[in-house]
């Protein structure tokens, strides 16, 4: 018995061996892991530097780690194992009975009081620009803040978990005061949610964003303001001038993605259509696109995501209603734009939408200065209220 | 490369079977050379540019080891013995102490140049492999290797070549030429590496991603309990990190026949600090005691004597594991504990009841991990203050977390460290019936097998795999 055990010991050992590293060399390259949302290690060019610090090795083994025999199949594995272990959070995703939230480190990409307030000074000083760049021809500036799901759903986290509450709100105060200081326009939609009765449904269960509904009565908020403060006149659609439709497709939040789509909490995406249709053109990075606002599956069987609403990202998108009575509108900002888009083209003759992550064509300030809009908003999420850097504006 | 990879584990290491136990078992000398070319590119991946470094120590070990060969005149012997000494600890001083005097002499007012070295691979556990060879020759404890390439095998093995354990010469000598390797060696090095690799990919990685959380977390955000939790993960993590690495070179070396020494004998079961550091590290506390210890005088001289070869050993052993005061302080606290016990509480100690000798050890381990970790000395001291509530108050919810996070961890840790495995073939060992043999026989593979199989999943599905003692 002793030597069968030990003959069967090495054969599986070597089998072992032999099936993963064949299967390793054998498997189809890929170039992006889908579900982990991210671009896998290319294979390593070996230089001179690289074989002399042995950090070859290490991008070998990182590109052979990312290209492992079975691995797809064995996240999958992994995430069932983990969600059948009841861990409370699984691949950085904290579960929930009604929700799926990100996991916030403790003491992780937060800073303390004073340099919230020195950010958010510099914040207001750059918004405070752009202000004045549009205040130039006759322009209107809002500065608007929108609640991430974690700073919407914040209560809904276990007690044991930290859910930046005191940093969010830290943040958005800070933000305020440094914007009311230089006479900014600033409106913190959460706080307005809040009043509304904080409706569940206006915040994504499975995904960072808003939902239509959110970004619906987001898009009200902010043009009641701007129409109160800047002058300029247009329509602001009402409950009664707009339909929702639930898409029948599955839909998969940012969240349920990292879960490999292995838990689901059964939310649907909508898209608005208004009553009385409204003609446009659209045109993205200058180039002509259908004249439509949502990129819709092909069939019902198709998966959805945020990418819905605008059809994702784009570094410059225009749609001109062609109604010269109308004002402009120029949005810039997160990815929350997107939904709200979807609605506001609907009050103005053109609206301008830029990524500043992707557009590089120009700065902010001078694309302001060229097309002049007569209104510009910029969306940021709590999470970058006060940070310069990629949608923040900076030149 | 290290075992705990894809690259290691499906391209290094059956290249390496294919190609030795191709080579037929008479021709030992052509397996040898199969086994030290591999060791060699073995560290040329880990850079090529610390090569050079680990060619001469073999070189400079072989000629010191000829020289210092019984029989030579006593002269000859005494340079070949010191010129290994010098080369080697020379070398250790200029790679790996250099910057750490320089910058220390600078804050005492000096104007030197701080070097910037960057520290070759496993060069504190090749420079004493090679310094005990010439040492054991000189003292006639082992007989010189006339053959280079076998000095090479010797300090270059690939198994032990990195991070230890530290093998003697005397240990390897005879089966550098003479060993046999057969089915029943290379299973039970499977199933002793496999056993290292899930203790590595299940245990020890798992633990490291808290403690590394915990250490980095800013003071005024670590609560006691938080910092307790992470100093607990630490204590885990270099525990099953290093014995885990340990157990995959014992299990590698018996896959071609070598037969090492064992590093660690479940050290967190120690009742005292002197216990504790007689079941961890054998391999390091042993080259000490040997070659530095009793050189020194050991015990048998006056307790003032006694004191200071201690404080020598400790100061030594604290600066083995790096050029920073955090590792000084750590010699530092283990000499003041073993010191204690000696000659101050060891007999008051012995009376306690187990259970609180037992946590008096792992206090005093727990403690000392944090001066081990903690970057440098303000950090180790702020990470005890958060210990003791001088962080982010008494509790907070992180602590909950991260136990209910990693519960199945936590209990694998506390069973993996202790002799669960012994206490199990105890009971089994005295048992005629057909099951209990079975079990005895069956059971230490099924579990190897089931282990590489969730180390393949850990492999392949994360990132965070990095061995501790690599940076020694």
């Amino acid at each position: 018995m002793k030597r069968i055990s030990e003959l069967f010991m090495t054969v599986c050992f070597l089998g072992f061996l032999a099936a993963a590293l064949l299967f390793t060399v054998g498997r189809e390259p890929e170039k992006v892991s889908f579900f982990e949302n991210r671009t896998l290690a290319a294979f390593p060019a070996l230089t001179r530097e690289s074989a002399g610090d042995g950090s070859y090795t290490t991008q070998l083994e990182r590109y052979l780690d990312d290209h492992a025999a079975l691995r797809n199949t064995l996240l999958k594995v992994k995430t069932q194992a983990d969600l059948l272990l009841h861990r409370p959070v699984v691949n950085d995703i904290v579960l929930t009975e009604d929700r799926l939230l990100p996991y916030l480190p403790v003491g992780r990409e937060i800073v303390d009081s004073a340099t919230v307030k020195r950010w958010s000074a510099n914040m207001a000083e750059n918004l405070k620009g752009i202000q004045d760049t549009a205040a130039e021809y006759g322009g209107y500036f809002c500065y608007v803040a929108v609640p991430c799901q974690y700073a919407y759903f914040e209560d809904d986290y276990p007690w044991y978990l930290y859910n930046r509450g005191d940093y969010s709100q830290d943040m958005v105060t800070s933000m305020g005061q440094a914007l009311a200081e230089r006479d900014v326009p600033f409106l913190d939609i959460r706080a307005e949610f809040d009043a509304m009765g904080h409706p569940d449904g206006f915040g994504s269960r499975v995904d960072n964003h808003y939902t239509m509904e959110g970004a619906f009565e987001t898009y009200r908020l902010v043009m009641e303001k701007v129409a109160a403060e800047s002058g300029f006149a247009f329509p602001i659609l009402s409950r009664s001038d707009v339909t929702f439709q639930t898409l029948p497709n599955e839909y998969m939040g940012s969240r349920e993605r990292k879960l490999l789509n292995l838990v689901t909490k059964e939310e649907s995406l909508s898209i608005l259509r208004p009553v009385e249709e409204v003609p446009f053109t659209r045109t993205d990075n200058g180039n002509p696109s259908p004249a439509e606002i949502y990129q819709l599956p092909a069939s019902e069987d198709d998966l959805v995501t945020y990418n819905l609403y605008m059809g994702g990202d784009w570094p410059r998108t225009v749609i001109d209603t062609h109604r010269d009575e109308l004002p402009s509108i120029l949005i810039y900002g997160d990815s929350f734009t997107n939904a709200m888009e979807c609605v506001t083209y609907l009050s103005f003759n053109e609206m301008h939408s830029l990524d500043l992550r992707y557009y590089k064509e120009m700065s902010l300030r001078d694309y302001i200065r060229t097309v002049q809009p007569d209104i510009v908003v910029c969306i940021r999420d709590y999470e970058a209220l006060p940070y310069l850097a990629n949608n923040g504006g900076a030149d | 490369m290290v075992f705990s990879s894809i690259l290691f584990l499906l391209f290094f290491l059956p290249a390496l079977l294919l190609l030795y136990f191709c080579v037929p078992k008479r021709f030992r000398a052509a397996r040898n050379f199969v086994l030290l070319a591999f060791s060699l590119f073995f560290y040329l991946c880990g850079g090529v540019n610390y090569m050079p470094v680990l060619l001469s120590s073999i070189a400079v070990n072989y000629l010191c080891g000829l020289l210092a060969a019984q029989g030579r005149p006593r002269a000859i012997r005494r340079i070949g013995l010191w010129s290994a000494c010098a080369f080697g600890l020379g070398m250790l001083a200029w790679f790996k102490y250099a910057g750490f005097f320089a910058e220390n002499l600078n804050a005492l007012g000096a104007q030197l140049p701080v070097p910037q070295i960057v520290l070759p691979i496993g060069i504190s556990f090749f420079t004493f492999q090679g310094l005990s060879y010439v040492i054991d020759v000189y003292r006639g404890n082992a007989a010189c290797q006339r053959n280079p390439l076998y000095v090479a095998l010797y300090v270059a093995l690939f198994p032990q070549l990195v991070a230890g354990p530290i093998v003697r010469y005397s240990t390897v000598e005879r089966e550098i030429t003479l060993r046999s390797e057969n089915l029943s060696e290379f299973s039970q090095g499977v199933v002793r590496f496999l056993f290292g690799l899930g203790k590595k990919m299940l245990l020890a990685n798992v633990m490291g991603e808290i403690a590394d959380a915990a250490f980095t977390t800013p003071p005024i955000w670590l609560s006691a309990s938080h910092a307790w939790v992470g100093a607990v993960a630490y204590t885990f993590q270099i525990y099953f990190d290093f014995s885990a690495y340990s157990d995959m070179a014992i299990g590698l070396g018996r896959m071609f026949g070598f037969h090492f020494e064992e590093n660690f004998n479940y050290p967190y079961i120690s009742k005292s600090v002197g216990e504790f550091w007689r079941r961890w590290h054998i391999s390091l506390s042993t080259w000490f005691r040997d070659y530095v210890y009793i050189p020194l005088g050991g015990s048998r001289c006056s307790r003032g004597r006694n004191i200071f070869n201690l404080a020598v050993v400790w100061l030594l052993t604290g600066f083995w594991h790096g050029a920073s005061w955090t590792f000084v302080l750590w010699g530092g606290w283990f000499l003041l504990l073993l010191l204690g016990e000696k000659f101050l509480w060891g007999k008051a100690l012995d009376r306690l009841p187990v259970p609180l000798r037992h946590i008096y050890t792992m206090l005093a381990v727990i403690l000392s991990w944090v001066l081990f970790r903690a970057p440098d000395l303000p950090a180790a001291f702020s990470y005890l203050a958060a210990m003791f509530g001088l962080g982010a108050g008494a509790r907070d919810g992180q602590a909950v977390y991260l136990l209910l996070e990693y519960w199945p961890e936590w209990i694998a840790c506390v069973l993996a460290a202790m002799p669960v495995k012994g206490w199990l073939q105890d009971r089994l060992a005295g048992r005629e019936a057909l099951p209990a043999a079975l079990a005895r026989e069956w059971a230490p593979k099924l579990a190897a097998l089931a282990l590489l199989g969730l180390s393949y999943l850990k492999l392949a599905t994360g990132s965070f795999n990095p061995f501790i003692y690599f940076q020694f």
